[in-house]
Formats: structure tokens, C-alpha cells, sequence
């Protein structure tokens, strides 16, 4: 009797071991049921290519899109192509966060993955990047021939490479970019459809609607609107006083011809664009809700036909807006895109392009046990064929060669319209959105786009009103009505950030943020000048002069040294 | 002659051990049964401790805990010297404490009232819908708060304006001094429901025969809520006080980021908002360690605090 209570005993206290080393092993189970799932998988397609290939290579990828189906049609073709297996590393959650802990546990992909510029330095200081000269002078033909007069750009400031990403190659602008200020058509319709150049002629066309019709179906009518997307107001500042001032959009800072520096808060550009907004507040044209309106409620106010205007970035008005006013068939109440600035005659330079796209860049692990296979694959995605195969998919399959041009097979598109997660399915593949994609526009060797984005494709997603509209003014596409786009080595935002005046700048940017209301709602020209300089003073208070020299000397190297680069 | 001495003086204790001993030998069931729980607690509660070293570095995550170098109290002092810091800290303070204060006489109110109630339908409806808000999110409830509100046609402007109380609609999410009070009201609305639960059960397990042996006394219904009701929920009370206050600086931040906007920033950062703005956004892992250091030590003299007052006049106390 007392041996069988001390068994129960025993087998209790075991039972509650192993549940909670069940319990934190899990995941590691977990994770090989998966990995030779995937394995499994891989052999089986691999037997069916001929048996004189080598064994395929495993390669581990550090993959963004917790979505991607690793068996899709596009993955098994670059396998076969490439004569590797992949093992994908899924980063779910905040990446930031993720990549922070990979380097800290030292957990990241055994082989390659994709970073942002400031972690590919993080690591790299780290020692977990294997400098790729050697490996591309010998496995990276693609890279080369790509990269062209450029192909120093890619060096770091040690003078070795350390990341790819993909140079600029296409002389026109991507079809899909548009001009941020945004006009409605009928408001246009009524004046004559005038092309509007100056914040001037944008007041008086907007003052002329609004006076007509004050109230749209018994609510008043929104003449300017904004919203905010991160919660702090910065969406409507920031971004549009670089556009409406014509000016390179280096982040917080404004660069000179001299390459000084000036923190774009202090700026007389800021003052003015806050000056037309203050005069709209004053004339009841401002949204009374531009500071903290959702981007949904936003969504719900122009549905309601009460927006005439107001800043309307692309990433969000094309998926947001356009999508859901075209579903309802309100075609009217669809906006024209100009770049509207406060000097129509002097040069506007607001729309940059880097030389090179550093933004989501490819790099090789210094854990890996064949970095040149790692590097025929990098490289092969450099490769027309590579480019095509991630861009366009299988041809045949999903696109087809018309008259010597590649257009999307029609039957695929329809299916894509009506399930837009088939991509993940279909033609996704880790390298998808990253920075080793050329350009929309871009034109590989044969003549045709390296991308299925272009002019027809986004012509015929417009519908007739639109293209009325663009008729009107003889343009095709909005990206039409863009000024000539500046090539840039660099851009300051992208340098990354100065460790020793991180908290500064983001005491800075509070005050800024928290002022900037004030500012424009300030109710005449008097009190917002007091207040405009009230910033000021705080702004020198926190340390202003410090974060903008620390800005100043890190453009100043840059620039330098991309200077002797591409001399 | 003296090894003897040494034997007298050593057996006392010997045998007090050993009487201890014997006594955690006769529990050793209990011992075993408990030592995967404090593996547990052990592993994810005290190992990470380790991570507070990171408070006296300059860490950088490439060369680690072990290679960051060593700056004393640095980050401390600069936490102590930032304005922002104390700002953060008062309306921490003050939030929950205003949300701390609503929520327990609420509470309470509410379970008395219900307890009260002498239909079952009806005291059950009302018990469905005032829970039903702490299910949502506190995305959807700060839409819907912020929409209650707006400016632009909100119901709440809508209603004032229809009672002839306002002129113009009120901006009510622009005005700094109000956010406390909109925050308190959110989060009132959200919590109340479900905090009452415990309060109602409390009030279900009072012997039936008080109130009957009160009601031969002549006490009515207010003479029993005061006088049976209200003391036999100020143990509990007392408790979730204390539990509640050791929670007071780490009350998340999702609220305030959700319902907070640029005009009233100086009312609704938090510390937890203010250390991922200062410390994980930007990447400072050691001040974003310093903060958190702080609200533990802080929790810590809060709990103990009010642990002793509690004992002190006589009610319950955890420790």
C-alpha cells in the first residue's frame, strides 16, 4: 500500500517534469518535423532532374514572408535551376527585434539573408558577415556585368562589400510613383481641369469648390485632409514640406549645395508649408481632425464624398483609397496627382533615386560551408533569367512571350484578382520586394521589362474616368507629370544613425511633434510666429546645433567618399 | 578533556538540524512535487536577472554582455537628469492611480448593486454586457472612444450640440488636461464588468444566515450592504489593492499610444512608452534595462508599502 502511494508520487513529480520539458522542447520538434518535411520535399523533386547533377546544396535563407508557400512553383523552378535546396528561416514579428536577437544568440541563417542597411553594419561589426570581393570577382558574373561604373558603390566604408542590392539601371521613372498632393477630378472638372503647379493656385481652386459647395450630402465639406498613420502627427509634416519646397528628402535634415546641414525643423521651407496650412485652418479649409484622424476614418470621410485634397502618399492612397472608390464605382470622387510646390520656376528635386537600391539588402552569413554556392545563387538572381524567373514567374505558367514581349498570361491575372494571395502560392519567393528586384521600368538585355509592372500594365487597371482625366492634360500615367527623378550616391536617412545623439534627436522630434499642432492652429499670423519661434528655442534647448554638426560631418564623409568612387 | 567540550557544544545544534531535517524528510513528497515549479519560476524569473548587468554597460549587441564595457551608474544619472523621465513618471502615476481609484469604488458599487438584484435574468444580462468590452481590444475601443468623440459629427458633440450645450463641437481629443479623464473613463468602461467578478462571488459565499439574523434585527437593505456586504469584501479588497499597486507603474502602454495624439503628449507618455521610445526603438538596450530596474525597485517599496499599512490597521496582507 505504501510502496503504491510513493509510486504515485514518483510518477507524479515525473509527469509534471516532462510536461514542462515537453513543454520548452516543443519547439525544437517542431522545428525538424518541419525542416525535413521540407527536406523530403526537395529530394523528391530533385530525383527527377538527371542523376549525373551533383547532390543539390542546402542552403539555409533568412525568408521575411511568414506567407510563402517554400514548394511554390517559382521555388522548385530556381531549385532545379540553381541546383540547391532551400531551408527557410522565417522572421515573424518585429524584424528589428528578430535581428537583434539572431546576432545576439548568434542564431541567425547558416547561409544568406536580407538586411537593412544599419544591420548589415551591426553585423558586420559583429564579425557575422563574410566580405563577398573574392566571392563575387570569382562566382558573381551577373553581379558584375549589372553593376557596371557603379560597381564600387556597393563597397563599405572598409572598402570591402559586404551586401547586395541591386544598382539603377532604368531611365524612366517606375510607372506605379506618383506625385503625393492629391486633387479630387470633379473639383478639377469645375474649373476647367488646370494643371496646378503653385499651393497659390491649389488654395484658390480649392476656395472656389468649397464656397460653391460648403456642405456634400448635409456634412461639411473637407477642403485639405490629412491623417496619422504612427500616431504622432509626423505623417502630415515632414514628408510634404520636402515636396512642396522641391527639396531632396534627406529625413530630419535638409542638405545644401554646400553640403551643410539644417534640421528641417528650424527650416524657412517648414515655416512656409506651415504657413499655408495655418491659412487653410483659418478659412475652415483644414480638417479639424488632420492631427489625429485614423487612416480608416480617413478612408470613411473621402468615401463620404467630403475630401477635395490633401497629401496622400502612394502606398497608402493606392491600396487604401483608389482600390475601395473604384469597388464602389465612384470615379468622381477619384484624385489626380500633381507635384505641387511653393516655386513653380525653380528645380524641384523631391523626387530622388539612389544610384543604388540599399534598402533590403543580401548578405552572406560567416557561418556558411560553401559560400560559393551561396553566391552562384545571389548571382543567378542577378541574371536576366534570374530576374525574370522572380519577377514574372514560369513562362507558360504565368506569362507568356507575345510578339517578342512578356505579358502576364491573362488567365492568371483574373486568377490573382480574385485571390491576392495566390502570389504567395504561386510566384513568391524570399527575394520578392527585397533589394535584389531591378526596378519597375527597368529594361534587361532583351530589350523587354525586367518587371511586370509597366506603363500598359498600370494603364489598364485605371478606368475610363481616369484615363478621361489624363487625356485632358495629354499624359498617360501620373508618374507622367514628374519632374526628371535625381540620381543620388546617398541619401542621409539611409547612413543610418548616430549612436551619440540618438536620445537628442528624439527629444528633438518630440518637441517638434508636439509643437507643430500648436503652431498651426495657431489663430493669426501673430501668435504663430510666437509660437513658431517658442519651438526654436526649444529646439536649441535640446540640443540642435549638436545632432545637426554630429548629421553634418556624417554626410560630409559620405559624400566624399562616394565622390572619389564614382569619379 | 577537550574534545568533550567540543562534543557538548556541537550536540544542541546537531540535534536541532537534524529535528529540522527529519521534518523536511517526512514533506519530501511535497518538496519533490514543488521543485518543477521553482525550476520555472527559477528559469524565467531570476536567470534573466542576469540581464541586469546590461544597466551598468554600454551594451552593444555585437560584442555582448560579456564584452560590453563597464560605466558604473551612467545610464542612472542620465534617467534621473531627463525632464522627460519625471513627466513619464507623473502621468504613470497618475493615470493609474486614477484608473486604480474608479475601477475599486466601481467595482465594488457595481457588485453590491447586482448582488442586490433580485431578478436572476436581469442581474446575469447586466453581468453579459458589462463584460463583454474587456473581450475587445484596445485598438477597437480606442476607435470607438476616439469616434465618440471626434469633432467632425461625433455623437457625443452631436448630443451637445442637439441639447443646445455647445456652439461649436468640442475637439475633445486636443485637450491636454482632459486625456487623463478620458483615459480614466476608457479604461473604466473596458475593466468594470470583469472586475466585479471576483466581488460577486466574494458576496455569494456570505453566510445567508447574517443577513437573515440582520433582517430580525430590523436592518434594511442599506443597513445590510453597509453593515454585512461592504465588510466581508474588504479582505478581498484589500488583497487585489495590493496586488493592484505593485502594478501600478507597469500598466502597459497600449492604451495610452492608442489614444494618445501629438496635442496631448506631454499628458499620456508613459514610462513604458517613453522606455521603448528612448531605449528598443533606437536600439539603447541598457537605459531601456536602467528603466525597467527602476519601476521594479519602485514596485517592490510600493508593495511593501502599502503591505504594512494594510497590516497596520488590520486587514489582510500578503507578505
Amino acid at each position: 500500500m505504501d510502496s503504491l502511494k510513493r509510486k504515485g508520487i514518483a510518477l507524479t513529480v515525473l509527469a509534471l517534469t516532462l510536461g514542462l520539458l515537453a513543454g520548452c522542447g516543443g519547439n525544437d520538434a517542431e522545428n525538424n518535423a518541419q525542416s525535413s518535411a521540407s527536406g523530403t520535399g526537395a529530394a523528391s523533386s530533385g530525383s527527377a532532374s538527371p542523376a549525373a547533377m551533383k547532390e543539390p546544396t542546402k542552403i539555409q535563407i533568412g525568408n521575411l514572408f511568414p506567407n510563402l508557400d517554400a514548394n511554390n512553383p517559382v521555388m522548385q523552378e530556381l531549385s532545379k535551376r540553381t541546383n540547391t535546396t532551400f531551408d527557410l528561416i522565417t522572421v515573424t514579428g518585429d524584424r528589428n527585434q528578430k535581428f537583434d536577437l539572431w546576432l545576439a544568440s548568434g542564431d541567425y541563417p547558416e547561409d544568406t539573408l536580407v538586411l537593412k542597411p544599419d544591420y548589415v553594419e551591426k553585423y558586420r561589426t559583429a564579425g557575422a558577415l563574410m566580405p563577398l570581393d573574392d566571392l563575387i570577382e570569382q562566382y558573381g558574373p551577373n553581379i558584375k556585368e549589372k553593376y557596371g561604373k557603379y560597381f564600387d558603390l556597393l563597397r563599405s566604408s572598409d572598402g570591402h562589400i559586404y551586401s547586395l542590392y541591386v544598382p539603377k539601371l532604368s531611365t524612366e521613372p517606375s510607372p506605379l510613383l506618383q506625385a503625393n498632393f492629391a486633387v479630387r477630378y470633379d473639383v478639377l472638372e469645375d474649373a476647367g481641369y488646370p494643371e496646378i503647379k503653385t499651393f497659390d493656385q491649389l488654395y484658390d481652386l480649392l476656395k472656389a469648390f468649397y464656397e460653391k459647395n460648403p456642405t456634400i450630402d448635409g456634412k461639411e465639406t473637407i477642403p485639405f485632409a490629412g491623417f496619422d498613420y504612427y500616431g504622432n502627427g509626423a505623417d502630415n509634416l515632414s514628408s510634404p514640406t520636402f515636396d512642396a519646397s522641391g527639396l531632396i528628402n534627406q529625413g530630419n535634415f535638409t542638405i545644401d549645395d554646400q553640403n551643410d546641414a539644417q534640421l528641417l525643423y528650424s527650416t524657412e521651407e517648414m515655416k512656409r508649408y506651415y504657413q499655408f496650412l495655418s491659412k487653410l485652418y483659418n478659412t475652415n479649409m483644414l480638417d479639424k481632425e488632420f492631427f489625429t484622424l485614423k487612416s480608416e476614418a480617413l478612408v470613411k470621410k473621402i468615401t463620404e464624398g467630403r475630401v477635395l485634397a490633401g497629401y496622400f502618399p502612394s502606398w497608402w492612397v493606392q491600396p487604401e483609397v483608389e482600390k475601395v472608390l473604384r469597388a464602389a464605382g465612384d470615379y468622381d470622387h477619384l484624385y489626380a496627382y500633381f507635384p505641387i510646390t511653393f516655386d513653380s520656376s525653380a528645380e524641384n528635386k523631391s523626387f530622388t533615386s539612389l544610384m543604388t537600391r540599399s534598402n533590403w539588402n543580401w548578405v552572406i552569413s560567416s557561418k556558411t560551408k560553401h559560400p560559393e554556392e551561396v553566391m552562384k545563387l545571389l548571382d543567378y538572381i542577378f541574371s536576366d533569367e534570374g530576374q525574370i524567373l522572380i519577377n514574372w514567374g514560369i513562362e507558360g505558367r504565368h506569362f507568356e512571350v507575345k510578339d517578342g514581349k512578356r505579358a502576364v498570361l491573362a488567365d492568371f491575372n483574373e486568377k490573382k484578382a480574385v485571390n491576392p494571395d495566390l502570389q504567395w502560392t504561386e510566384t513568391a519567393s524570399p527575394f520578392m520586394g527585397t533589394s535584389i528586384y531591378l526596378d519597375h521600368g527597368t529594361k534587361l538585355a532583351d530589350g523587354d521589362y525586367a518587371t511586370p509592372t509597366t506603363k500598359e500594365s498600370v494603364m489598364s487597371g485605371y478606368d475610363e474616368r481616369t484615363k478621361e482625366v489624363l487625356g485632358k492634360y495629354g499624359k498617360e500615367v501620373w508618374s507622367d507629370f514628374l519632374p526628371e527623378i535625381q540620381l543620388m550616391p546617398a541619401l542621409l536617412y539611409q547612413l543610418g544613425d548616430l549612436e551619440d545623439v540618438r536620445a537628442d534627436m528624439k527629444r528633438l522630434q518630440q518637441v517638434w511633434l508636439k509643437e507643430s499642432p500648436k503652431i498651426i492652429f495657431a489663430k493669426n499670423g501673430q501668435d504663430f510666429d510666437a509660437k513658431w519661434t517658442s519651438m526654436q528655442k526649444s529646439l536649441e534647448k535640446e540640443g540642435a546645433a549638436k545632432a545637426t554638426d554630429a548629421y553634418e560631418q556624417l554626410w560630409k564623409t559620405s559624400i566624399e567618399r562616394y565622390k572619389t568612387i564614382l569619379k | 578533556m577537550q574534545a568533550h567540550t567540543v562534543k557538548r557544544q556541537t550536540t544542541p545544534r546537531a540535534y536541532k538540524s537534524r529535528g529540522r531535517l527529519r521534518k523536511l524528510a517526512s514533506q519530501y513528497q511535497l518538496i519533490l512535487m514543488s521543485v518543477p515549479f521553482i525550476g520555472v519560476l527559477f528559469v524565467f524569473h531570476y536567470l534573466p536577472l542576469w540581464g541586469w548587468l546590461m544597466a551598468f554597460q554600454k551594451y552593444s549587441i555585437p560584442k555582448g554582455i560579456m564584452g560590453s564595457p563597464f560605466v558604473g551608474f551612467d545610464q542612472f544619472a542620465e534617467l534621473l537628469a531627463d525632464s522627460r523621465f519625471y513627466q513619464a513618471l507623473r502621468n504613470t502615476f497618475a493615470m493609474s492611480g486614477m484608473s486604480l481609484a474608479a475601477g475599486f469604488v466601481c467595482a465594488i458599487g457595481l457588485a453590491l448593486l447586482l448582488n442586490e438584484a433580485r431578478s436572476m435574468f436581469f442581474k446575469r444580462t447586466i453581468q453579459t454586457i458589462v463584460y463583454i468590452p474587456h473581450f475587445v481590444s484596445w485598438v477597437v475601443i480606442s476607435n470607438i472612444v476616439i469616434y465618440l468623440l471626434s469633432p467632425d459629427h461625433g455623437p457625443l458633440n452631436e448630443l451637445l450640440a442637439g441639447l443646445g450645450a455647445v456652439g461649436e463641437p468640442i475637439y475633445f481629443m486636443s485637450k491636454e488636461k482632459w486625456f487623463w479623464v478620458i483615459h480614466t473613463l476608457a479604461g473604466l468602461w473596458k475593466e468594470l464588468g470583469w472586475s466585479t467578478i471576483i466581488y460577486l462571488a466574494v458576496l455569494a459565499g456570505v453566510n445567508p444566515e447574517m443577513y437573515e439574523a440582520a433582517e430580525v434585527d430590523g436592518a434594511g437593505r442599506f443597513a445590510k450592504m453597509r453593515h454585512i456586504s461592504l465588510p466581508s469584501l474588504l479582505p478581498t479588497a484589500t488583497l487585489l489593492l495590493i496586488l493592484a499597486v505593485g502594478q501600478m507603474l507597469s500598466t502597459g502602454y497600449e492604451s495610452q499610444m492608442l489614444l494618445g495624439n501629438s496635442f496631448v503628449m506631454d499628458y499620456s507618455q508613459v514610462l513604458d512608452l517613453y522606455a521603448l521610445d528612448y531605449s528598443l526603438s533606437i536600439g539603447d538596450y541598457s537605459y531601456g534595462v536602467a528603466i525597467s530596474m527602476f519601476k521594479s525597485v519602485v514596485s517592490i517599496v510600493l508593495v511593501l508599502g502599502v503591505n504594512t499599512i494594510a497590516k497596520r490597521v488590520g486587514q489582510s496582507h500578503v507578505l
